[in-house]
């Protein structure tokens, strides 16, 4: 049956496998939201899905159905209503909100919730003009709990206090899609999207482990800068808990899912796209530290007695740390009945060799992208 | 116009307590004291390749990096932030103030020779202007020697702080060049760093460099700012102030590993210097005997310039020691102490650690026995472990008519 979709944020990482899942189904237009930054919107969006699609392994072979049944609609979250006109685009049968800010500082506060909170205030105003009929789809974050530990319920409001503008802005948006009834919304909450489970490979947009993982790199070449050879001194004291775990799951898990339970006849609004088999955080740093030349990290429950670069690997990480303390089990009742099935996926599976192979995909990335320093301070210092 | 002495460049860590020796010198009949050259025209060190470019220069260029309004000086005096060495009168009257900026070698240079160092600067701007094109190197010794005849001396001498790192690119760029190495106990070099406006600047900038991947003080480029945690990002040059620059934590451990680093890749390339150029002087010691080891210093730059008058009158300079990692409480002595400790023992392993007995005139056995070595060890990669020995036992042959240069 041909249906469409309109999608905000498709050009990003999650919002573009997305569309390329959607597009799986061959009677599916979709249209995308898109900024014109540099070159058309039309230009964009196509650019950036077929970046998305060799990334995910697709040959050109899908390049057809992104040119035939994908269509930009030029508008901005920032704007009102997005900026667009709903005679623009054919009516929707479902509506994806899934453009947002990932930046989580202090100092971006405003511009954080200018994105997450009133850009889906647009996109919600957007939606109602369209005449969508079944579902508003947002794409929130399992991290809206906070501060909160132990089982997460998949339910509106967890209870525990944000730990970053982020946090707090996703809380809130959440709360405005739930309010707008009519439009029969669904709320998807991804914990740690990470490259696909075939290829490992990220199409755009490195954050959260990979924003780790770029971080540790920075500050082991920093250390190295300082003083060569600082940063191979042996068992660097790093806090986390041994027994939390880091919930990441892989792109193409998250958008299968996703549209398998938008597909669904599931009437529960929360669903929870997280990994039920999530590795432990010390073996991922373990691994990270590996794969970025460094000895293996000693964990710590307090700062007690640390040195100075201790001391500033904490605060290099201060955002990364609530992924590594504490333990966070994330309910999965209503994402298992939408899906229907009980085996595990695959890409669930995350042994040290897996990660391995996520984490170095990403290390080469770095070590192939990463500007040198200019050549004044290095010959210099 | 040409020196007949060899080109001396005074060197060390940062804040070793060179800058006291720049002034002595500069009261030396013979001996012009350029002092902050390289720190000034390479703008804390990062301008190094705009400052010796590895193509031919013309006049022009040449000027651009002399009286440059470098980024980083600019931005700091713009904000009240200069460093203390600065000697560039910011008066009424003066001809460049904060707003305008003060040309590189006007910073401190200049005023050091002479207080009429505006017309100075303009003599010089003359000057340059005859330059044909060549490398830099070449046009700055050009400088240095005019400067050296305008002022009736025999010889140059560099000095800028922090220059230990530089050693390797001026050993290659001056291949007959003298250096002589001031050491200072690295907890005091840390702390007084962490102090100093130059090395903050200078470490701040590194910082952002690194997790930039560009230099924003010499780039247009904000790619990943975002990246920078709140204290660099409210010191890049268009937030800069004076008030997050004071706030901007800059630890003494943090300099007591960057002294631990310079100090090791530092002792590397002046081990592998014939030992005649190379002369290693301890601070403290020159602070506890002045007159002995300054003496020995002049007589190392050139045994005909040894003057005792002068030895006398610089000796009567030296001032009190400010900073001292004594005064720390225990938890940073430590901390310091851990950071140092690679620095120092880079030096038990070249020989140079510190002997307070010692005097100018003993020679620790070891340090000479590497010294005169070490060429022939290198040496064994090229032409073999035989020869290469015949070499060290040649040279160590010659260990007793030789001079002692390394004390």
């Amino acid at each position: 049956m041909a249906t469409t979709h309109f999608i905000t944020g498709g050009t990003g990482f999650v919002g573009s496998n997305l569309i390329l899942e959607l597009l799986s189904d061959p009677g599916t237009d979709v249209y995308a939201l898109t900024r014109a930054a540099g070159q058309s919107a039309e230009a964009r969006l196509q650019s950036a899905l077929r970046h998305a699609a060799r990334a995910a392994g697709h040959d050109d072979a899908l390049d057809g159905a992104i040119a035939g049944r994908c269509h930009a609609v030029e508008g901005d979250v920032h704007k009102e209503s997005c900026g667009v006109s709903a005679a623009a685009f054919a009516k929707p049968d479902q509506f994806w909100h899934v453009a947002a800010s990932l930046r989580y500082e202090d100092r971006y506060a405003a511009e954080i919730f200018r994105t997450n909170v009133e850009g889906t205030r647009n996109a919600l105003a957007l939606a109602h003009s369209s005449g969508v009929e079944r579902h508003f789809n947002y794409v929130s974050t399992a991290y809206v709990s906070g501060s909160r530990m132990g089982v997460i319920r998949e339910e509106i409001s967890s209870g525990g206090a944000p730990n970053n503008p982020y946090e707090a802005s996703k809380m809130e948006a959440e709360a405005l899609v739930h309010q707008n009834h009519d439009l029969r919304p669904r709320i998807f909450r991804p914990s740690i999207v990470i490259g696909h489970s075939i290829t490992r490979e990220v199409s755009s947009g490195f954050s959260g482990l990979y924003g780790f993982i770029k971080r540790v790199l920075r500050l082991r070449q920093l250390l190295d800068r300082i003083q060569d050879g600082l940063s191979s001194r042996a068992g660097l004291r790093v806090i986390a808990d041994p027994a939390a775990l880091l919930n990441l799951i892989p792109v193409d898990v998250v958008a299968r899912q996703m549209v398998r339970i938008s597909r669904s006849r599931s009437r529960a609004t929360i669903f929870h796209i997280t990994n039920p088999t999530p590795p432990p955080a010390a073996e991922v740093s373990r691994v990270i530290f590996r794969e970025l030349d460094l000895q293996s990290p000693v964990f710590v429950s307090d700062a007690t007695g640390m040195n100075w670069i201790e001391q500033k690997i904490e605060e290099g990480l201060d955002f990364y740390k609530s992924y590594f303390r504490g333990t966070r089990l994330f309910d999965r009742q209503n994402t298992d009945w939408a899906l229907g099935v009980r085996v595990p996926e695959p890409g669930y599976h995350m042994d040290s060799a897996t990660i391995t192979k996520y984490v170095r995909w990403y290390a080469d990335v770095l070590r192939g992208t990463t500007n040198l320093l200019p050549a004044t301070i290095a010959a210099a210092a | 116009m040409t020196s007949k002495i060899q080109p001396v460049f005074i060197v060390g860590t940062g804040r070793c307590g060179s800058t006291m020796l720049s002034s002595m010198i500069r009261d030396h009949a013979d001996i012009l004291s350029v002092s902050e050259f390289l720190v000034s025209v390479t703008d804390f060190a990062g301008r190094v390749s705009q400052a010796f470019p590895g193509c031919p220069v013309d006049a022009h260029q040449v000027w651009d990096v002399l009286a440059g309004l470098h980024p980083r000086q600019t931005t700091m005096l713009r904000h009240g932030v200069e460093m203390d060495e600065m000697l560039y009168p910011l008066a009424p009257t003066s001809r460049f103030s904060r707003q305008s900026g003060v040309p590189a070698i006007l910073y401190i240079t200049l005023p050091h020779l002479t207080a009429d160092h505006d017309a100075l600067f303009e003599e010089l701007r003359k000057y340059v202007m005859t330059f044909q094109p060549d490398l830099a190197v070449r046009q700055y010794v050009r400088v240095f020697e005019w400067l050296q005849a305008r002022f009736g001396k025999k010889a140059w001498v560099e000095r800028s702080g922090g220059s230990l790192r530089a050693v390797p690119r001026l050993a290659t760029s001056f291949p007959e060049a003298k250096f002589v190495h001031i050491v200072r106990d690295g907890r005091d070099c840390a702390i007084s760093m962490s102090n100093h406006t130059g090395f903050r600047m200078m470490m701040a900038c590194t910082i952002m460099s690194q997790i930039l991947g560009y230099d924003p003080y010499d780039s247009d480029q904000r790619d990943g700012v975002e990246e920078l945690p709140d204290q660099f990002y409210d010191l890049l040059p268009e937030r800069f102030s004076g008030e997050t620059f004071a706030k901007l934590d800059a630890p003494a451990a943090l300099f007591g590993h960057y002294w631990s680093g310079e100090m090791m890749r530092g002792l590397k390339t002046l081990a592998e210097l014939p030992s005649d150029r190379v002369l290693t002087i301890h601070f403290e010691d020159i602070i506890a005997h002045p007159e002995p080891w300054l003496r020995r210093m002049v007589e190392f730059i050139d045994p005909s310039f040894v003057d005792d008058e002068w030895v006398q009158r610089a000796a009567a300079t030296i001032r009190p020691v400010r900073s001292s990692w004594r005064a720390l409480p225990a938890p940073q002595q430590s901390a310091l102490a851990d950071a140092c400790a690679p620095g120092f023992r880079a030096l038990a392993e070249y020989g140079f650690e510190r002997d307070p007995d010692a005097s100018p005139a003993s020679v620790p056995l070891f340090a000479r026995l590497r010294q005169r070595v070490s060429p022939a060890i290198a040496l064994t990669k090229f032409v073999g472990v035989r020869p290469a020995l015949a070499i060290a036992k040649a040279r160590l042959g010659q260990m007793d008519g030789a001079a002692p240069s390394t004390v």
